[in-house]
Formats: structure tokens, sequence, C-alpha cells
């Protein structure tokens, strides 16, 4: 059952980097960091701050660096918004191509059920690192292009959460595990052809 | 004196709840939305003849542009017109009064789902406080959105179904509230069906025991007969209006149940809740979202403790249940995140924040560093608040809240000549609504003046007239050729009569209102000159 899990796991994995190079045949890898600089952004901050009564409540919400933190957090929400890996963010953002799915649908359960319930011995090293990753890669404005990085950590979440499932209800998660075969072989099919 | 904290802390949460819900009230968001006029003179006209502007004696829903409205808000602001008058105020007090009332009410809901101990009353005590400073339950707690009255009703008859657990006289006050609930706004159509199903079955035993049986036949009969108006009308295309033009499921949709989840899934996301909020300009405060971007921790730290602390059974199934239905209607529409249609969630990502508060403060041991970061976040928000809700939202928002009309008509009743004629260009706008609240039309006049649809025809026929007459003033397109030649006034927006048309026409420029950002609202002009 083990190996069928772990075969199970990479097959649903592999949907990420195929829909990946599909939907990115050049790469461009040049780093896009959040530090550019914006005009337009520091203009919007100087006509904001003439909104308030007096300059110190305007200058702890209308400050420059309140522009690089709102794309900090544009970009970090993103990565922890869980339709970005689903449905390549929502149905109404769906923009040049980019909008790939990472992972089939029914890997969110073992996933969320791997972070918020299965207490497994590694699972706050997981779960720091992936952190560290995604707060680095939140730098980035083109983090959909290094969000790679946390490729291996959704396979462990996938792997880990569907053992752990196994564990506790075996019916179910044979069902489940054959549901989620067959979906991923009708992306896998959906893919290729 | 111990016993006194509690009381106090649930007087000052109710008192902050009124002081961020009550400043300014009436006057920002500045303006007053179509809809929210519509409704007012709705209920004026009620008030006044005993039907709305369409000649209905009391409807069931009613009809407004082109769907209907749920009835219990236009119902709830008949009395306070005779109060307040027909103003922006009195249009959306019930609001104001129901977002308020919802303080206590879920202080003591979530003590009744709790064991009443002292963790639980700061439990409460922090939920009631999270709730009062809330973006998503101020702004909708601030303007005319039926779904906060709705949200009240929904969490008045959970409490009571709680308090039936011990007397069985509750189940029938219950079913009452549950039954209002239901057509109180377009989501508990969806909402209120599935946690009473959830409380029936699980509580199906006691609910047929010998005690109960008679409550519960009761309350069933009840339930039914507070809905007669509303199955009536069930299978009119005017009941089923919103959800043909906004269902992923309707024929005019290119969506389906393969957007379904993605669109669920967004309600519970940390993106929406806490960075993006709703992208509608009228349901959201310009760079602030529907939570504080403090309370993201909790969340995430506080599901986590949901789902594995086994304490509070009653108050876990409460938020498991409301967190799995309130977005269910919000995701079948093609809107990303509808924060008026989601509302009932706020609820229990409130307790799961608080949840959360609640096991991290236990940790601090030093009182003055728990007080000193408690005053800190507290007071933060309500300068966030204060800086996206008061200060940017009026500036950039006016024009979304429909700012100018209540200048316009002041206009019309003080400055022009009383025995001209007035068009005012409805080609990308509905004035109407506003123009009879704010000229407070006599409404058995409109009515006689604005046939549209007769009673037999009232939730079938949904066509309607776009051409309205109030006494002298007509709203209509502007037909240049035509309008031009006759001695009148014109009003419209800066695109209908601009700059260049006055120049070129020779119209006489009677006043220009702007909006709060300098940019012309509405001309008011007259044809020719004398």
């Amino acid at each position: 059952m083990k190996n069928f899990i772990l075969i199970l796991s990479i097959l649903a994995f592999i949907i990420w980097p195929l829909n990946f190079f599909r939907a990115n045949p050049q790469l461009n890898l040049e780093p896009q960091t959040i530090f550019v600089q914006d005009y337009q952004g520091r203009q919007l901050i100087l006509r904001n701050i003439n909104l308030y009564p007096n300059v110190y409540l305007a200058r702890l919400f209308q400050n420059k660096a309140v522009i690089v933190t709102n794309k900090y957090f544009n970009n970090l929400f993103n990565i922890l918004d869980l339709n970005y890996y689903f449905f390549g963010s929502h149905p109404r953002e769906v923009v040049g191509g980019l909008n790939y799915t990472r992972l089939p649908l029914l890997t969110i359960l073992p996933i969320l059920w791997f972070l918020f319930i299965t207490q497994h011995p590694k699972k706050k090293t997981f779960l720091l690192s992936i952190s560290i990753f995604i707060l680095i890669i939140s730098f980035f404005i083109n983090h959909y292009v290094y969000d790679f990085i946390l490729w291996p950590f959704f396979l462990l979440f996938i792997f880990y959460g569907l053992e752990d499932l196994i564990k506790i209800n075996l019916n179910f998660s044979t069902i489940f595990s054959f549901c989620l075969l067959i979906e991923t072989i009708y992306e896998l099919a959906h893919l290729i052809s | 004196m111990k016993k006194y904290i509690f009381p106090f802390g649930l007087c000052l949460a109710i008192v902050l709840g009124f002081f961020l819900r009550f400043y300014k009230f009436g006057s920002a968001p500045a303006g007053l939305y179509l809809d929210e006029a519509g409704q007012g003179f709705s209920a004026f006209s009620i008030l006044k003849t005993g039907k709305d502007e369409f000649g209905m004696p009391f409807p069931a829903a009613f009809r407004s542009f082109n769907d209907f409205k749920t009835p219990i808000y236009i119902y709830l602001i008949v009395p306070f017109i005779p109060i307040f008058g027909l103003n922006t105020f009195s249009i959306r007090f019930p609001s104001l009064l129901f977002s308020i009332f919802s303080l206590p009410l879920f202080y003591f809901l979530i003590l009744k789902l709790t064991d009443n101990s002292t963790k639980s009353k700061w439990l409460a005590l922090t939920a009631t406080v999270f709730l009062a400073i809330s973006p998503w339950h101020i702004l909708f707690g601030r303007t005319n959105f039926e779904c906060n009255v709705a949200l009240l009703f929904l969490l008045l008859a959970y409490y009571l179904f709680q308090l039936a657990i011990e007397k069985p006289i509750y189940l029938v006050f219950s079913s009452i509230f549950f039954s209002i609930a239901l057509p109180a706004y377009h989501s508990e159509r969806i909402i209120v069906p599935l946690i009473v199903l959830f409380l029936f079955i699980k509580h199906f035993k006691f609910l047929i025991s010998t005690p109960y049986i008679k409550y519960s036949i009761l309350s069933l009969f009840l339930a039914l007969l507070i809905s007669i108006p509303t199955i009536q009308i069930i299978r009119t295309p005017g009941f089923l209006a919103r959800v043909s033009t906004l269902s992923i499921f309707s024929s005019n949709n290119s969506w389906g149940i393969k957007e379904w989840p993605a669109l669920y899934l967004s309600y519970l996301s940390p993106r929406y809740l806490f960075w993006l909020g709703d992208s509608g300009p009228r349901s959201s405060f310009p760079g602030l979202s529907v939570f504080y971007l403090w309370q993201l921790p909790l969340y995430i730290h506080g599901l986590y403790l949901l789902l594995n602390k086994k304490k509070f059974p009653k108050l876990k199934n409460f938020i498991l249940l409301i967190l799995i239905v309130a977005p269910i209607p919000a995701s079948l529409t093609r809107d990303p995140f509808s924060t008026i249609r989601a509302l009932p969630l706020v609820i229990p990502i409130i307790l799961i924040c608080s949840i959360s508060a609640i096991y991290l403060l236990e940790k601090f041991r030093n009182q003055w560093v728990k007080f000193a970061l408690i005053l800190s976040l507290l007071l933060y928000s309500i300068l966030k608040l204060y800086s996206s809700g008061y200060l940017l939202n009026e500036y950039y928002r006016a024009s979304y809240w429909d700012y100018g009309w209540e200048q316009v008509a002041n206009v019309i009743n003080h400055e022009l000549d009383p025995n001209l004629p007035i068009v005012v260009d409805n080609a990308r706008n509905e004035p109407y609504s506003q123009l009879l609240v704010f000229v407070k039309a006599d409404p058995a006049k409109y009515q006689a003046d604005n046939f549209e649809v007769n009673n037999q025809n009232y939730y079938t026929f949904m066509g309607r007239n776009t051409t309205k007459n109030i006494g002298r003033i007509t709203t209509r397109g502007i037909n240049w050729t035509q309008d031009k030649k006759i001695d009148q006034y014109l009003i419209g927006d800066s695109l209908a009569i601009s700059e260049e048309q006055i120049k070129n026409d020779n119209l006489l420029l009677i006043k220009q209102i702007n909006y709060p950002d300098g940019s012309p609202a509405y001309r008011i002009v007259r044809t020719r000159r004398k």
C-alpha cells in the first residue's frame, strides 16, 4: 500500500511540472523583485497623504514602505491561496496562460489533512522549511517561476497525508486513492492530448 | 469585583461597536445608492398608501429595477420614517440597529454553546470585540444591506434553538425567527434550510420525544404559516430573478460545476479574507480587507486548534456548520468574493480567530504586556478603519455610492423655476429612486403617473418602463435635437452634459455638483436663456 501511495503521489505530482513547461515554453528566470522603482505608487501615496487630518496618521498608513509591503503581501497571499495550486487562481483571474493547475483537486484532502491533523515527527521541520521558502519567493514579482521550490514539500504532504488517512480508515482511503488515481490519469491524458 | 469584568467588558464592546458604526452614520458613505433609495421609497410608499410604488399592496418581494428585493428590510424601514423622516439616515437605520444587536446576541450565543466557564466567557468577550471592530460587519452595519438583518435573525434563531434544548417552548420562537430569516436575504434561502436540516438530523430524537413533539408540530405549522407569502411566489420569474442572472449555472453564464470548487475555496482563502477582500466598491473599504492583517496568524492557528482540540464540541459543530454552509450561496454566483452574500461567514472566522487569541493570550504571563498588546491592536484597527473606511472611502468611492443626487434635489427644490419642466438623463444610471427620496415625492401621485404592471402580473412581468415621471421631473435619455428647443432644465452627468455641449448649444449652467475628489458629478443647465 505504501508503494501504491508513493506512486500515486508522484503521479499526481507530475501535473505540476508538465503544466508549468506547457504554460512557460520560454523560461525567463531573470528575477524581478518587489524593490523596483514605482513612480505611480509614490504619486498615489502623495495624493493620499493630503486626505488625512494630520501628518502622523498619514505617515502611519501612507509611506514609501507601504509600496513594497503591499507588493510583498500580494505575492505572499497569492502563494498561500489554495486556488493557486488547484485551479490556477480564481476563474476571474485567468491571465496570459500563467494560471495553470499545479495539483489535482483531490490532493487537497491529503494536503489539508497533513497540515491540520497529522501528527508527524518531522511536521514542524517541513512547515518551517516551506514557510521560509514561501517568505523568500514572495520577494519576487515573478514568483510563479520560482514556486517550483515548493514542489517536493507538496509531494511529502500528499504522501504523508495519504499515509495517515489510510491508518485511520482503510476503506475510505482506498476508494479515495482510486478516485485520485482516476483524476490524475484524466488530467495527464488531458495534458498529453 | 471579578464577576463584573465580563458584563463591563460586554458593555465596552457594545459601546465600541456602536461608536464605529454610528460615527458619521447617514453621511458616510456619502451618497445614497439606487438600491438603497429604491427600498427607502418603497417603505415610504407602504407607509403612506399601503402599497409599493407600483401599486402592489404589501408585496412578498419588492419589484425593483430588473430584479426583486427581499421584503423584510423594507418593512423594517417603515416605522423609522415617521421618526427620522425620509432620508439616508432612516433608510440605513435598521442595518445599524441590527448590527448593534448582533453584538450581545453573539456573546450570549457563544456562552450557550460553551460551558459558561471563565475561559468561555473570555472567548465570548474576545469574539464580541472582534465582531465590534470587524470591517466586514461594520460596512454592512452602516449601509442599507439586507444581509445584516438576515444574519441577526439567523443567529437569534440558532440561539433560541439552543435554549429549546432546555425549555421546549423556545422551539416555537426559534422556528419563527428561522422563518423570518429565510426571506430576509437571498443567501438565507439556501443557508437556513441547510442549518435547519442539520439541527433536525442532529436533534431528531429529542424533537420527536414526548415533551417536545407538540412544540415541534406547532413550530412546523408556524414556520409554514410565516412562509406562505414566500411559497406562493417561489416559482415566479420575479422570485427567481436573482438566481437567473447571477447563478454560475444559468444559461447566460459560461461557468459551471468545474469552476464551483474554485469559487467556494476563495471564501475560505486567506488571500481574500485578509488581503484582497471584496472587489465591489460598495462592499469593501479601500486598502482594507474584510479582516485585519494581524488576524491572519490567528485564523491559521485557530483552524489548527479547532480541528485538533476536543473542547467545546457544540461550539465546534456550530463553527464548522456555518463555515461550510455560509459560502455555498455566494459561491454559486459568478462574483469573485461577494462579502454581501457570504456575510454569515464572518461569524465562524471570528470565532476561529478568537479561539487562537485566547490560547495565545494565556501564554503571556505578564499582564501589562498582554494589556499593551491588546490595546495596540485595538488602536491600530480603529485607526486603520478610520483611514480606509472614512477617509479613503469617501474620497475614492463617492461615485459608486451615487453621490450628488441629494444636492441635485436641493437645487431642484430651492433654486429652479417651479414652472419649468426638468429632464434628468438616465442613460448611464437610474436616478429616479434617489430623486423620489430627496424631493420627497407623493407616493400616491407617483403610482398614478407611472403605471408599469397590474397586480396580477406583478411577480411575472419582467419588463419595465425606463421613463419615470415625478411631478414636473422626467427621467429619460436626453434627446438633444428636441430637448434644446424647449425652455426647460436638463440634468445629467459630465458625459451627458459636457462643457462643449454647454458652449455649443448656448446652455446656461445653473449648478455643477462635484464629487469629493473635485471631479464633476452632475450638471444642471437651462436650455434657453431668458
